[in-house]
Order: structure tokens, then sequence, then C-alpha cells
């Protein structure tokens, strides 16, 4: 058995054994599916995923998680379409169904949750509404309405969601149903949900797929559903469904069930196997058709050979790669056709993929900027007609030049790319040494060797002066990607930045990343190490973790109420906070930094006012950087054609570097105007 | 009448008010999805013009596409928002009230993930909340700037409206020009503060060129951006100065602090004693001759006649007043001002609902937001029924406001001697007495309309059926909800509703010292109240990230307070709930660390759910 396989659902078959499971994306139109909507499934079954599951509908009115959420509904022309779209490319669509309870949100709806019991959701702490009898027939209606409603669209089937976020894992666990009624036998709900939506996609099309989400570990044990219970659950509940998806987490663990890098990919493939086994057991491998329950395994798994070994040893049926797909689109293609390593990596690093966030922020993925957005953004990989192949010049080989130079060279152009150190990647590469971010160096590895096929001149050591001259800048157009330098500690929190004494060990965070000798201890024989963050994100928390794992004292100062403030995007913030307690770091919350004197550091209290002194052996800055734009604004005063790309233009994000290389790029031809040196798409108003 | 000046017509350019107040700009998230200007804009501002406000501010349209802080913005640079623009200057202009737009540019007050562009500024310097580092803007990209202030201003004209305001205050690229905190800018655009100002006198000329001498302009300036560094009153009253020396400009509003930084001056909760922000508007207007609006917790009109006697400025922006109740001008204006619905300055659906990209509402008025959909609207009803409501909290008074104003006959019975329910608790604590307005506005509005409160009844059944209504509305309110570890008989665990006050101390023996409260504001000001009562206050809540605070703003716990962050109860070492020795001990969240027990010594009066 292997990942490419074809595999039986229902009537159905996949034609492999590769998912894109359900996930928010924020591309709805209100709460339908949108054109958007279409565009983004199309490119994923056009790169040869098998199975498609669609973002979640809500079935019931008294649903409304998140602004964006389809309603089912609403979703009936967008599922015929984008059913309609991937079966042109070959791909099965299922439509994902639910109802989040207690775990929705009353700022849109502005009507109480409905729950099994009157248990506050842990992270809104909103006491909702225990369901009536009537309101818990409404939804198990809902749900047969909603499942008849997305066959008869044209989908394959339906998955309905009993995962991390959902009112029929509330009915399961002993977390959340506190019910003194028959509805108290915890499987009860789901049973009729499922039975009920097994006969109405029987009444449209009896060979349909009916899935089922489920968590099999929720992470608390004292309450909740342990694997034990799910396999006895699972073996019970197969009786209506084609395929078991099984995850992990619940309430308790809401950054569990699609963890960043930090977590192991296929964490969760050993609760699949034991979920796999039970159900093999308890249903002899037989269906009504024949065919066996498919389990689907998931959990961070973005590498094709990992999926291909898992379903090899049978540990599942099938392999959710979903943020793999927001990577590369090809993924599928690109193993049937022997190249592996042509897939564009998934860094697990969750920042821009990950969009249960008020803001509503469209799905996207840093390596892939185009993810998301397949209708506004030009094709970047596409073949385009390059008006007249120029010999182009990238000065500057972290990922903003290196994708500047692969994008140009796709388009026809010769490319020269030239990097001042020994080693390409710029910052990602140092980002990619502070514990827990070794992913970030599988973009720059991916990079690097697709601009070698593309046949881009990659040269290392290159100093370019900033006249140009003596590099051999030549006369084609220059994309400038010189990246960010330091700046003085404080430059952004008071006009003359924060005073500093000359005689302080002062190192910036990537400087440490790079391997900098710190001092061991100050003259009177402190050993601490201050890490000043007042940024929040991934570097700072990566920085000071690293010096703790190196045996280093820390101290880790933050203007915010907890540490790695921005960390709640990618999911990692409460894993960050028990990481860096659990390492022991001392942790200085809600502090400004005022001074920075010969061994120690002058603080304050954001709220008290109170200044004090904390004495350090090493100081290091994790704070914003400048950008490095000397040779962009020494070359631009003397030529038109000059670009610059990432934090040449302002030091921000991988997300960033990416998405203004391959505009650079695509600038040379035609597809952009320069507006000092930066590259605006035309498709902006 | 005794608000003369209120009252009194005034001149802005080629404009005249009726009266003096202002509904003046803020963001509401009614804009669509693509940015465009809803029908729920047109409806919102419509009720107030039709309330009788003197002068209606839009909130901000956004003058280029580089400008895209938050989702539901007004892109003001797309011709698509004229027809909406018509919508909303029709709808207003039907009740003869001016409208004016404020339109803006964020700079760097702003992220790209909307934009995916980067974000401008005059210099590298991230904005603390954003966190993200802006573009320095080249001189070409000045003009630009200047450029779409231009165009946007001619889309304003071309929709109707009367005015254009230039936001230069709280979230502006010209505020960023304009502070020393911001700009660090070495070409003609930095430096001296004639320099920083270049950025705001071009747009000013630009904006007169498009609109002509018909329309009137009006600039908004920040009297105190309460940040290190940054623009203070001396500066802003020069900043004045060069703006009516521009001789293109026909009116001054204010603001204070920073839309990111110090976002809690901007729109001040009830902890700020109102017109505090008068001190802006005053000096300001002690050196020029333009009109000069001012700003800051305006809760009835006798405060905003006394601010315009007592010569701090020539209008008042009156804008939470107005969500509260679209009719605060006309109802004071025919001396019925006691009918008002104050505002309480609570900022639970106005501002804070903006920050979490949802639509502007009003706790105590369910119409506010919703006023293209009708709610709130009366309806006259063909059958006049016995409406019998158990329960005078906020729900059962709304309950008995809204049916006794559709012509109901209604009765209240409620328990307590008094009605408010939870209110009059949550006003009880220091700083929030004014939820106590809540209380007032809702039964003075239910006896105006003629409902019956019968108090000190305890309802059950026998006694709802007794009165035989024809429809009944319970309200009775919740319970408290003893925490599972709770052992039965502890007479030291407390329900917040006695926590500090007279009866906590008598139910418990050693007094309050401590509570263990979830981290929602009833418990965090219950926590609070003992220490102000000379006791040793001790707050145990879980640790979630407020907003950002400052040194000069005392809104959080007092920093004597020993907040316990992310402690968790745990059951005592035997694990079990239900023994009378059991003593919760709490641990960290992080890393399990015991965090102290509540001990038997203290004897806390504790945990409430």
């Amino acid at each position: 058995m292997n990942l490419l396989e074809p595999l039986g659902l229902g009537s159905r078959t996949a034609r492999n054994r590769i998912v894109f499971g359900p996930h928010e994306t924020n591309l709805g139109d209100g709460r339908a599916l949108s054109d958007r909507h279409v565009a983004y499934y199309r490119r994923r079954a056009a790169g040869g995923v098998g199975t498609v599951v669609v973002e979640e509908a809500s079935v019931h009115g008294s649903d409304w998680p998140y602004e964006r959420a389809p309603l089912a509904a609403l979703a009936a022309p967008g599922w015929a379409a984008i059913a309609s779209a991937c079966h042109e490319e070959g791909a099965l669509v299922i439509a994902a169904i639910g109802h989040a309870g207690g775990q929705g949100s009353s700022a849109y709806s502005q009507a109480p949750l409905w729950a099994p019991s009157r248990v506050p959701e842990v992270n809104s702490r909103e006491v909702p509404k225990a369901m009536e009898e009537s309101d818990i027939a409404a939804v198990v209606d809902a749900f047969a309405d909603a499942a008849r409603a997305a066959v008869r669209s044209g989908c394959d089937g339906v998955e309905v969601n009993a995962g991390q976020f959902s009112l029929v894992r509330q009915f399961l666990s002993g977390l959340t149903n506190h019910r003194g009624d028959e509805w108290a036998d915890r499987p009860r709900f789901a049973a009729a949900v499922l039975a009920a939506v097994r006969a109405a996609v029987d009444e449209v099309d009896p060979g349909a797929i009916v899935g089922l989400r489920l968590s099999a570990d929720e992470l608390a044990p004292w309450a909740g559903i342990v694997p034990e219970a799910a396999a006895e659950l699972a073996a019970g509940l197969s009786e209506f469904v084609s395929y078991l998806t099984v995850v992990r987490g619940s309430i308790y663990s809401a950054s569990a069930t699609r963890p960043d890098g930090h977590e192991a990919p296929g964490f969760n493939l050993e609760l699949a196997a034991s979920i796999r086994s039970a159900v093999r057991a308890a249903r002899g491998g037989a269906r009504d058709s024949g065919g066996a329950v498919a389990v689907i395994a998931q959990g961070s798994i973005v590498d094709v050979d990992q999926a291909d070994r898992a379903v090899h040893a049978e540990q599942c049926d099938a392999v959710e790669m979903t943020r793999a797909l927001l990577a590369d689109a090809q993924l599928p293609a690109k193993f049937a056709a022997g190249q592996s390593e042509r897939i564009r990596p998934c860094l697990l690093c969750n920042q821009t993929c990950q969009v249960r966030d008020a803001r509503n922020p469209i799905v996207t993925c840093v390596v892939d900027p185009r993810t998301g957005h397949e209708m506004s953004d030009h094709d970047a990989e596409a073949p385009r007609d390059s008006v007249a192949a120029d010999e182009v010049t990238v000065i500057g080989g972290g990922v903003a030049g290196l994708e500047a130079a692969r994008i140009a060279a796709l388009g026809g152009h010769r490319v020269r790319l030239l990097e001042r150190s020994d080693e390409l990647g710029g910052m990602v590469s140092v980002a990619a040494r502070g514990a827990g971010h070794a992913r970030l160096g599988l973009l720059v590895e991916w990079l690097a060797a697709e601009c070698r096929r593309l046949g881009v001149d990659v040269q290392t050591g290159v100093d370019v002066p900033l006249d140009g001259a003596a590099g051999g800048v030549g006369a084609g157009p220059v994309i400038v990607a010189t990246g960010s330098g330091c700046r003085s500690v404080g430059y952004a929190s008071t006009p003359g930045g924060v005073p500093v004494s000359p005689v302080a060990s002062v190192f910036t965070a990537a400087e440490v990343l790079a391997g900098a000798e710190l001092p061991v201890a100050n003259d009177a024989g402190v050993e601490a190490v201050v890490v000043w963050d007042p940024i929040g994100g991934p570097i700072g928390v990566s920085v000071a973790e690293s010096l703790s794992a190196a045996g280093r004292t820390v101290v880790f100062v933050t203007p915010d109420q907890i540490v790695g403030n921005e960390l709640a995007r990618s999911g990692d913030l409460a894993p960050a906070n028990n990481r860096v307690q659990q390492a022991g770091i001392a942790i200085e919350r809600r502090t400004l930094l005022r001074e920075v004197h010969d061994e120690e550091v002058e603080v304050e209290d954001r709220f008290s006012g109170v200044r004090r002194r904390i004495g350090f052996a090493a100081f290091v800055d994790a704070g914003h950087r400048l950008p490095g734009d000397a040779l962009f604004t020494a070359l631009a005063g003397t030529r038109a054609d000059v670009a610059r790309a990432g934090d040449a233009v302002a030091p921000r994000t991988i997300a960033e570097a990416m998405l203004d290389g391959r505009r650079a790029a695509l600038a040379l031809d035609g597809f952009g105007r320069l507006s000092d040196g930066v590259a605006f798409p035309l498709a902006a108003h | 009448m005794v608000e003369r000046l209120l009252w009194s017509p005034l001149r802005l350019g080629p404009v005249t008010l009726a009266n003096r107040v202002v509904f003046s700009a803020h963001l509401t998230n009614y804009a669509t999805q693509s940015g465009l200007p809803s029908d729920q804009h047109a409806a919102y501002y419509a009720a107030r013009a039709a309330g009788g406000a003197g002068l209606i501010i839009t909130e901000e349209h956004s003058t280029h596409p580089t400008d895209w802080p938050y989702e539901k913005l007004i892109h003001g640079f797309n011709p698509a928002v004229i027809a909406g623009y018509r919508k909303i200057t029709d709808a207003v202009h039907r009740y003869g009230t001016p409208i004016f737009a404020q339109i803006n540019h964020n700079g760097g007050q702003a992220s790209s993930m909307f934009s995916r562009l980067p974000v401008w500024a005059p210099s590298p310097v991230p904005d603390p909340l954003f966190r993200e580092v802006p573009k320095a803007v080249s001189a070409a990209e000045i003009a630009e700037i200047v450029a779409g202030y231009a165009t946007v201003a001619a889309h304003c004209a071309e929709g109707g409206f009367d005015g254009i305001e230039l936001q230069c205050s709280h979230s502006s690229i010209v505020r960023g020009f304009l502070s020393p905190a911001t700009n660090r800018r070495t070409d003609g655009y930095g430096g001296s503060l004639r320099n920083r100002a270049r950025l705001l006198v071009e747009i000013v000329a630009a904006v007169r060129a498009e609109i002509g001498p018909s329309r009137a302009l009006g600039v908004r300036i920040c009297g105190d951006e309460l940040i290190d560094g940054g623009t203070t009153i001396e500066e802003a009253v020069e900043i004045a100065r060069i703006v009516e020396a521009t001789g293109a400009v026909d009116y001054i509003n204010t603001s204070i602090g920073v839309a990111t930084a110090s976002l809690f001056m901007i729109e001040a909760s009830m902890h700020i004693p109102p017109g505090y922000a008068m001190f802006i508007p005053s000096a300001i207007r002690k050196a020029v001759d333009l009109p000069v609006i001012g700003v800051g917790r305006f809760k009835d009109p006798l405060q905003a006649e006394r601010a315009l006697a007592e010569g701090h400025c020539d209008l008042v922006g009156v804008v939470r007043g107005q969500i509260a109740d679209p009719d605060f001008v006309a109802k004071a204006r025919s001396g019925h001002v006691d009918d008002t619905r104050l505002c309480l300055s609570c900022n639970q659906e106005c501002v804070g609902r903006m920050g979490l990209n949802r639509w502007l509402g009003c706790i105590e008025n369910p119409g506010t937001g919703r006023e293209s959909q009708g709610v709130g609207v009366p309806r006259s009803v063909t059958v006049r029924r016995n409406v019998l409501i158990v329960g005078a909290g906020p729900a059962g008074m709304q309950a008995a406001v809204a049916a006794a104003r559709n012509g109901h006959c209604v009765t209240v019975l409620e328990r307590d001697a008094e009605p408010g329910g939870q209110v009059r608790l949550a006003a009880s604590v220091p700083s929030r007495a004014e939820f106590g307005d809540l209380v007032r506005n809702q039964s003075h509005e239910a006896r105006r309309l003629g409902v019956t409160f019968e108090f000190g009844i305890q309802a059950d059944v026998a006694e709802v059926q007794r009165r035989g209504a024809d429809v009944v509305v319970i309200a009775a309110g919740s319970r408290p909800d003893r925490p599972w570890w709770a052992p039965g008989d502890a007479e030291w665990i407390v329900d917040v509703r006695r926590a500090g006050g007279p009866s906590a101390s008598r139910g418990s023996r050693a007094g309050a010292r401590r509570a263990r409260i979830p981290s929602g504001d009833v418990g965090r000001r219950a926590a609070r109240r003992p220490r102000r009562r000379g006791r040793g206050g001790h707050t145990r809540h879980g640790g979630r990230p407020g907003p950002g605070y400052h040194p000069r703003h005392g809104e959080l716990v007092d920093p004597g307070d020993r907040c316990g962050h992310r402690a968790v109860d745990r059951a005592g070492a035997d694990g079990r709930g239900g023994s009378r020795g059991l003593v919760p001990a709490l641990s960290d969240r992080a890393d399990g660390t015991p965090r102290g027990r509540l001990g038997r010594a203290g004897r806390a009066a504790a945990a409430v759910r």
C-alpha cells in the first residue's frame, strides 16, 4: 500500500490517499462560499490531491463561530461550483458540516451559545445555554438538511465534525456533557446526528460518503475523551461512516490540534493507528458495500515520505496534508512524478495560514504568497512571455533575493545572484539556528536548489560596493535585497533611543543566534543574560530558549503581560509560555527598557512607573531592525531600473520578504510598477 | 431651556450649524468587506441627524491603498465609494443636517496584513501595537499621499458631503510626521516643527484646491500624545497656529492620545472624569480665532453648555452620548433632558467591539448598529396584551420598555426592593458608579411608558398564574454556582455579590482578605474593593493579557495588589472536593509550580463563579 494508490470511499474512489482537510479560510463572501473558495480548491485539485474537504459549514443558524463561517443554508451554490471545479481536475469533494456549540461566539449572532450543559467555555469564558430537547432535535435535523443539500449540490459526501471545535464532541465529552437526561449517554447525540446524516445522504445517493472527524484524545484525562475510550467510540460510530479522520485536542488544548514546528510532525500517527486497529477489529473490515472504514491520519504531516510510510505501515489509510498543500498545491503531482525534492516545504510556522482571528485575515502561506489569493495574484510560476529576456542582477541571497532570482529565472531571464556572505538565506538561516525553528532552513535549501535548477548564477562571498561597479552590476535590471541592519537599542521608543553605556556587553538577537560568544559573568559575578523583546514574536522566545538550553541564566524582559504576545496567531502562545517557564527563564512582564548601564539595565513597570535595575553579563536586543537600504539608495541615484525587496524595504517577516521578492521579479515583465523601488501589483486599486 | 450657547447656530466657513453638538468621527466597522460604505452607515448617521445633531462627521475614509489597518475601513480612494456617499449624505440632508467626511491615511499605525503592501510612514519606527517596521516614504511617495487626499476629497465632494475633516490626530500619517516620536527624517519634512508640519500644510492646500470655497475644511489635532517624546499641548498650539495661518481651514477639532499606544485615553472609560481633555481646546482656542471642537466624555447638555460658557471650546463632540441615544439633542432641546438614555462610558459594545472587527453597537441601545434593519423602532400593535415580567434587572426592564413602547400593558415583579439586579452590584464598586445610570435610564423610561413595578414580590408559579397575564417573560437572573471543589458547608466561600460588602466581613470569620475570581470586570473590581477599605486585596485571575495601559493611567489593579497570574485552582492534597478541611491550592498554569494556598489562617473569602 502506498500514498498514491486509489482509495475506495463509499461508491467513490479517490485517485490517491492525499487529503486536503477542512480548515478556516476567511475566503467567504459573508457566510456564503465564494469564487475565491472555488479558485483555491481548484488549484489544489489541479495539483493532484485525491480528496478535497471544503471549509466547514455551520448546519444551523444558532452557530456563527467566526464572521465568515460558511452557513449550510447559503452554501449550496458554492458547494456546486467547488464540486464541479474539483471534479474537472479529478478530485473528490467532501463538504465538512458542523456546529461549534459552546465554542462558538455570540458576537455575531447576538444570541446565546448552545451547548450540552452550562459549562463556561474555557477560552471565551462565556456561559452557554443548555440545549433543550427541541434545540437538540433542530440541530440533528439541520445536520441532515445540510448533508442532503451538499450531496444534491454534487459533493461526493459530507464530513461531520466531532473534532476540536464541535458540538458533537461536547456531547461526547465528560468535560462538557453534564446532562441528567437521556443525552447524558454521551455517544447518543453523535449517533443521532450520524444516523440522520446517513439517512439523508442515502435519500439522494446511497453511494455517497459520510465521514467523521473525531477528537480521539482531548488531552484532559480527568474527564475528557481518552484514546482507549475513543477507540471504542470510533468502533461504535463506524457503522454510519466510510471514513474517520483522527484528530486530538479540545477546549483545554486549542493549540494541540494544529501546532507549529515545535511539535514533531506526525504526532498523531500512533493515535490514528490505534483507532484503526479498534475499528477494524470491531467491523471485521467490512461495511455494507464491502469496503473497510478508512482511517485518515492528521497532525503536522507535511512530508510526503512520512505520509507514504504511514500508509505503507498501515497506521492509516490516507493522510491529511493540509498545510503542505498550502505551501505547494502541486505536492501530489510532484510526488507522483518522482520529484519529491522539488516540493516547496511547509515550514510549520503557522504564521499566515491559521486564520481563526477576529481580524479575518485571508488564509495564505509564507512560502507561497499566491495561496488564498488565486483570483488576484498573477501566477508567477506559469510560463510568461518576457518582452525581452534581460540579464538580471539580484544583490542579496536572503529569501527575498532568492525568490526574486527564482521567479526572474522562471520568466526566462538570465539571472545572477550576488551574496556577500558565504552562506545563502540571510536572516532566515540565522533564525533557523534558534530553538524550535530548524524547519525555516528548509525554505532556504529549497529556494537555493530551485535557483540552481533554473540556472541562476549564484555567487557567494561577493561584496557589491555602494557604486555597484566593482561588483559587476551589469547593464540589466537590478533587484536589491540586502536585508536589514541592527539599530541602536530603543530607536523606536524615544527620539533619542535608550541610552546605552559604551562598555556594556550588548548583542543583537541575530548575533546570538549566529553563535556570538557571550561573556560568562560581569565583574560583580552576575551570570544572567537579559533578553529584551519589544516585538513578542517568535525570535525573542527562540533566543531566550536557545540561551537557556546552552546553560545560561536568562531574564526575559517584555513590555507585554505575557511572553510572545504576538504568538497567538500561530498558536504557539501558550506552548511558548510553558516552555519558557519550564526552562526556568525569569520573566519580567509589562516592563519597559529605560537605560542600559555598564552591567545592568534600568527598567520601568508600565503600570506603576516604578524603576529598578537588573544586572547582566550580556544584554541581548531582540527588537526591530532597520532597513539595509544604502546600496539601493546609492544605485537608485544613478539608474531607474533598480528594485528592492524584503528587509531592504522595511525589516518584516518571511512572508513579506517572499512577496516582495516575487513581485520585484514580476515587475521586470510588466506585472507591477515600482514606487521607490518597491513593486506594487497592478491589481491594487 | 437653559443651554443658550449650546443651541445657538455657528458658521464653519461656508456651512452653518443649527447648534453646537457634533457627532464627531469614530470607527463603526459598518463598511462592506470590499471597503465600501453601506446602507447601515446611512441609517446610522441619519438617526443622529433626525435626533438633532448640529453636525455629523463620518468615520475615516482611507486616502491610499497602502493604508488598510483594519478590515472594514472605507476605501475612499476607490471611486466606487461615491454611490454609497450619496446614500449617506442624502439620508442626513433630509433632516437639514450638514455632514462632513473625515479623510485619513493611518501611516505607520497599521500592518500590511490586509494591504499586502509595505506600511508607509515618515521613518522606520514601528507602532507599539502593530509592531511592523514601516517603510520611510520618499519625496515622490509624499506627493502621492498628498494627491491621494485630494482625490478622496473630490470623491467626497461628488458624494455630497458639506465638508472635509483631516484626521491628523490619533492615528494618522500626518500625526506621524508631526510627532517627534515617529518622525526621524533629516529632509525638509523632519526636524523643526515647521518641517514636520509641511505634509499637513501641503495636504490642506491640495484639499482646499480640490473642494473650492463652498465646502468646509477642518483639521483634527492631537493635544497630547501621552507617549515618550511625543507631541504635547505646547506644540499642539503651535500646530493650530500653523493651520490657521494657511487661511484655508474653517475649524479645528481636537483629541488626546494615540490610537495605538494610548488608546484608553481617546475614548476614556468611566474611570476618567468627564471633560478630562478640555485643556486641549481651551489652550488652542486662546491661540487661534478658528472655531474649536472639544471632545471627551460629554455626558449631558449642561456639562456641554458649561464648557462653551467657560470658553473652552466653540463646539462639543458628543459621540458615545449619541450612540446611546440618537435623540440626545432633541430631548434636551425640548426640555426632556431626563428622558435621555445617558451613556455609561462602559465602552463594551462601541469601543470594545472595534478592535475585534465587529460592528459598533451599544449595551443600552439594541437599535444602535442595526438602524438599517429597523431594530428598536416601535411597532403599533393591534392587540394590547397584559405582559408580566419577572425580574427588574437589565433584561427585564428592557423587555418592559420594549413591550410598553409597542403599546402593551406591562407589570414587572421584582424580589428586591429596587430595580437593577446585578447592575447595582457593578455600580457599587469604585469608579463604576456610572453603571447605575443604566438602572436610572431603564427605570425612568419604563415608568414614563406606564410600566407598573411591584417590588418585594418573590414570584413563583402560583403567583404568576394568579395574575393571569397574556404573556410572561422570565428575567430572573442567575444564581451562584459553587465551585466543584467547594465544601458544601464552607462559609468562607462567598458569592461575589457579597464579597467585600458588609455581609462579607460578617460571612467570613476573618474578613475578606483574598478573592479567587475569573478575570472579568466585576471580579477585578471586587478584589480591589476590600483594599480600598483598608484590607489586603489579593486577586487571582486567569492571566489573559489586557489592553495596553499606561503609567499615567490608573485603570488596572493598584500596583500594590499582588496578582496571581495564570493561577489555576487545584483541589487540596487529597484531590477530592467536599471535605471540611479542604483548602484550595493554586498552581501555575505553565509549569505546575504550587503558587500557595488559600490558608485557613487567612480564611479567605474566596472563589466566586
